[in-house]
């Protein structure tokens, strides 16, 4: 016998096969980007707020070596001193979507937020990367879609 | 006893024939499940449910995630 103790959520992090009935619908680990800007925790502001800038993206994720999040650097907080250092002005435990999440029910239940970008991380915190709304949005748009056509077919 | 392993190893053993047993609920498994496992859930696992099992092959346990 053996114990595949990482279970699947870590399968489905890594973007591995997948059946049932939610396996067609598309997932915010289908969907997710890495190239969304990350930093130490001793990273300076200043340098954090250039490399923010040069991403298009209007965050970054603080991380650990094993890319663990630790928090969040975004707005307010990317205009401070620039020689502080992340932990000194990040936001402690940023919400995030685990890869497995299916991205209607995400849409649905975070639709009043606001929010442009969703974190993408395992059931340890390691940051996959980020999901935009926007990506979301045409992905669910896409497989209606389809659903339609194959009604319909 | 249980070996503990990683998704590499349940790759080659799922190739060597292994057999994947998801220990969730029903309703998390019509869900999503690992492709081609078996469902008997943790409530439902005992010597009965076990002996439908393919006891020739090696048996890969799992569940959601290291909880």
């Amino acid at each position: 016998m053996y114990d595949y103790v990482a279970s699947k959520s870590d399968w489905f992090a890594c973007g591995m096969p997948r059946e049932g009935a939610a396996a067609d619908v598309p997932w915010a680990g289908d969907l997710v980007s890495d190239d969304a800007p990350t930093c130490a925790l001793d990273d300076r502001v200043g340098e954090v707020r250039e490399r923010v800038l040069a991403s298009g993206y209007d965050f970054c994720v603080v991380v650990n070596e094993e890319r663990v999040i630790l928090g969040l650097l975004r707005g307010d907080a990317l205009s401070k001193d620039e020689k502080a250092r992340a932990d000194e002005v990040m936001e402690l435990g940023p919400k995030t979507t685990p890869p497995s999440e299916p991205v209607e029910e995400l849409l649905e239940a975070r639709s009043s937020q606001g929010v442009k970008s969703f974190l993408v991380a395992t059931s340890h915190g390691v940051f996959l990367g980020a999901m935009s709304r926007d990506a979301a949005e045409r992905a669910l748009e896409e497989h209606r879609s389809e659903e339609n056509d194959e009604g319909s077919g | 006893m249980y070996e503990m392993i990683e998704l590499e190893d349940v790759e080659r053993l799922v190739d060597e024939g292994a057999l994947l047993l998801d220990v969730m609920s029903r309703k998390s498994y019509e869900e999503s499940h690992l492709p081609g496992a078996v469902n008997i859930s943790l409530k439902e696992l005992d010597e009965e449910s076990a002996a439908q099992l393919d006891r020739s092959r090696p048996v890969i346990t799992y569940c959601f995630d290291y909880q």
